[in-house]
């Protein structure tokens, strides 16, 4: 019975690519996922248009929300893709991996040894390559080799030589698990998860094993749910999905329809434009120019994001590492936020939140603004309550930045009973202002930080 | 009779020639090397090609880069950051001379860029191109060479922009004449320029916009910057003919820990705040220091390079201004100097200097 296996990189635009093409060559009866099995009956919600990615999984403890993780997914996320797939398709899907009940109550501090978060990212660089999206571009897509046999081949080899990490051949055993239960039923099976899990799961186990290895594990009440997430996260995470330091950028390598480099200088130049440095169709051209001399010297076939930084600075920003940055943080990262349906089951303080957000017509979004309020109109009274109460509880979605009274006299704090108006800073974060803390995924190679205290 | 500072091309001539021999990629047209080999010959190979400059290899790569697809390259960072230096070496290593330099100033004028007269042919037999006298860079245009131009910035600005046509449409008319020179290929101009002094022209925005800019930093870690300074010290050494003295990188290590700590305005460990004198303190600057240091030593001391002998060189590279240096350099000395292990010797030096 034909069964693949996908070994993808997470959060890879090439490995987004490769994945559409093998499913649309394969067309399987099942596709099994690599993420938490709680979650079975929210992919109904992916192919739904109002869920816009980038968006998060985030699985809590039902009676302690305290403890909870998120598992983030981009527009150019191989598993994202592969649902929507499978929705276009009415392929059923199913996450195969080691349920987040299992993994809550089990210990996760101990110390684990330091496998690879990113297998792909270092075959890329022993290939010579600082940027594994365009080796893999450059290898795979470009000189046609089988993508997954190969990755499979290699991680193989890289496995034999590396420590096991105990959680993993936990986590794998109830794979290979959920793989003997689904062959019973179905024919044609496609498996995608990370390439290191690839030559565990191919790997003749018995049964017996398996189960021997997942005995003890206590089960917690959990629930799940979608929430927006935004890039920024996806930048800073140390989950599975490090080594995603540039989203911006791959979510261009993935959305560009061509041109790839010509395009995102393009975007270089109009970020500058935008804050009133005048840019020319000439630095674009100097500096595609630049970007591909530079590939050239380094012996690379594609110019990555490391030439395209050397132009965007020699070039655009005049050797200036202020606006180098500022590049850095609207496109290489860039601010999206993802958006979810209304109707997504939630927490009640996030739905309460969410309803005082729409009827104050607080939008959330993931840019920074200063926002004055006028205390003396209802609205933005009670705009200011809603800020203040959110500060009380933690989040600090909006700041003060002091109010200019009614007689000139400034105050310290925005909204003190005289003053005409109050002036805040306000993050238009969403995903961002949970009303609790949460530790990375569980997936993670090193220990989770310690949770934030909920302050009583 | 020799001379004193050999030029790039001179010192270099074998690793140069040892480069070319076994260089087979393709040169651009005009270029004795290929542009990897170029920044081979900048950065070392680790083994015979020593490098030229101590830094960030992306830095290298671009400026290479640059030249290779004839783009200006302008040269920024503040002085003592090896700019000049890494333009001789480019222009010696791409076109073999670097000697088609333009110093800027304050009172350079056009003729320094374009071209002069030889006033008596002028007057005697009227415009023609006999009576022209070239500049570096109408030479460097008729031969396909590298021109460098130094202190870009310190050029009036009127001057600087005859840059412009030379740049875009790589010709320089000649109205007297009724003609122009057209540039050969594997011209090009490397340019250096200080952002940090007084007096300085901007360049305008159209000018800018034909060079490619790579900011040249401060080396990043004290260790980087002691190896710069003890390499570039041999080097000085030998062709000063200084006497042997057995190198000293305690003394090295010590003026380059003063000279960072005042730079940064922070102790090494981060704990104590300084004030910064009004100098740079570079790295060349500290070169300097050092070499003065191993000049007294051997001719004025006992062959061992000692604190005493680079105090007084110190404290001339961080007291420039008499009115305010001063007092810095004592607190200094007196909160962080005084306090250190070891540096005792190094103290009393320095309180006598």
């Amino acid at each position: 019975m034909p069964e693949h296996f996908y070994g993808i990189r997470h959060h890879g635009p090439g490995s987004a690519r490769a994945v559409l093409r093998a499913l649309d060559e394969q067309r399987p009866d099942v596709l099994l996922i690599e993420g938490p099995p709680e979650a079975d009956e929210l992919v109904r919600w992916v192919t739904d248009e109002r869920l816009e990615p980038p968006v998060a999984l985030l699985g809590y403890a039902a009676d302690d929300p305290r403890q909870a993780a998120y598992w983030p997914f981009a527009v150019f996320s191989p598993e994202w893709q592969a649902m929507r797939w499978a929705g276009a398709h009415r392929v059923p899907v199913r996450f195969f991996d080691l349920p987040y009940a299992y993994r809550l109550s089990h210990d996760e501090e101990a110390k684990r040894p330091e496998r690879p978060a990113d297998p792909i990212g270092e075959l890329a660089r022993a290939a010579g390559y600082d940027d594994p999206e365009r080796w893999w571009e450059d290898m795979i897509e470009h000189r046609g080799a089988p993508a997954f046999e190969a990755i499979g081949e290699a991680m193989a080899a890289i496995r034999a030589e590396a420590e096991e990490d105990p959680e993993d051949l936990v986590r794998e055993a109830y794979m290979r698990g959920v793989l003997r239960e689904v062959r019973r039923s179905h024919d044609n099976v496609a498996v995608i998860c990370g390439a290191w899990h690839v030559p565990a799961l191919t790997a003749k186990v018995t049964a017996a094993h398996d189960t021997a290895l997942l005995k003890g594990r206590k089960k917690t009440k959990v629930t799940f749910t979608w929430v927006p997430w935004t890039y920024g996260r996806l930048a800073s995470w140390q989950g599975y999905g490090a080594g995603v330091r540039s989203p911006g950028w791959y979510h261009h390598l993935f959305t560009a329809p061509g041109e790839v480099v010509t395009r995102w200088l393009v975007a270089a130049a109009g970020v500058l434009r935008d804050e009133g440095v005048p840019t020319s169709s000439a630095h674009i051209i100097e500096a595609v120019r630049l970007t591909e001399a530079l590939a050239t010297l380094r012996g690379r076939p594609l110019a990555g994001l490391a030439e395209l930084t050397e132009a965007t600075r020699a070039v655009l920003c005049d050797g200036d590492e202020l606006r180098v940055e500022l590049i850095g943080r609207r496109l290489v990262v860039s601010e999206r936020l993802g958006e979810i349906p209304d109707d997504m089951p939630a927490v009640p303080l996030a739905r309460d939140l969410a309803a005082q957000q729409r009827s104050l017509r607080l939008k959330a979004e993931a840019l920074e603004r200063a926002l004055d309020l006028d205390l003396r109109r209802e609205i933005d009274l009670s705009r200011s309550r809603l800020l203040h109460r959110m500060r009380l509880l933690g989040i600090p979605w909006g700041e003060p930045l002091g109010g200019v009274g009614a007689r000139g006299r400034s105050a310290r704090s925005g909204g003190c009973a005289g003053c005409r108006s109050s002036r805040w800073r306000w993050w238009r974060r969403a995903a961002t202002a949970r009303p609790w803390p949460a530790r990375p995924p569980p997936r993670s190679p090193r220990p989770p930080a310690p949770p934030r205290r909920w302050p009583r | 009779m020799t001379v004193m500072r050999p030029h790039a091309e001179q010192l270099f001539a074998d690793e140069l020639a040892a480069l070319a021999a076994e260089d087979d990629r393709p040169r651009p047209p005009g270029w004795r090397l290929s542009p990897q080999a170029v920044v081979t010959y900048l950065l070392g190979d680790g083994g015979k090609i020593t490098p030229k400059y101590v830094g960030p290899r992306r830095l290298m790569e671009v400026a290479v880069a640059t030249l290779a697809t004839d783009r200006a390259l302008l040269l920024l960072g503040v002085p003592g950051t090896a700019k000049t230096w890494v333009s001789e070496h480019l222009a010696a290593a791409v076109s073999g001379d670097s000697t088609l330099l333009v110093q800027g100033t304050a009172g350079t004028a056009e003729e320094a860029i374009r071209y002069g007269w030889n006033y008596a042919r002028l007057l005697a037999e009227g415009p023609s191109p006999a009576a022209l006298v070239s500049s570096p860079v109408m030479r460097a245009m008729e031969t396909g060479g590298i021109a460098r131009v130094e202190e870009l910035t310190r050029v009036p600005s009127d001057v600087q922009d005859t840059l412009i046509t030379i740049l875009s449409e790589k010709t320089l008319p000649i109205p007297e004449l009724g003609g122009e020179v057209q540039a050969v290929k594997g011209f090009n101009i490397i340019a250096t320029a200080n952002d940090r002094d007084r007096g300085v022209n901007e360049l305008s925005s159209a000018l800018r916009r034909r060079f490619n800019t790579v900011v040249l930093p401060v080396p990043a870690t004290a260790d980087e910057e002691v190896d710069i300074v003890a390499r570039r010290v041999a080097q000085l050494g030998r062709s000063l003919e200084l006497p042997e003295v057995p190198p000293a990188l305690e003394e090295i290590r010590r003026v380059v820990t003063v000279f960072r700590e005042l730079r940064t305005g922070l102790t090494e460990d981060g704990r104590t705040k300084l004030k910064s004198p009004t100098g740079t303190l570079s790295t060349a600057e500290a070169i300097s220091v050092i070499t003065n240091g191993w000049a007294l030593a051997a001719h004025f001391g006992d062959g061992t390079l000692r604190p005493r002998d680079v105090a007084s060189g110190i404290v001339g590279a961080v007291v420039k201004d008499p009115t305010t240096d001063p007092v810095v350099w004592r607190e200094y000395l007196e909160t962080v100097v005084r306090e250190r292990d070891g540096w005792s010797a190094f103290y009393r030096a320095a309180r006598d200097a």
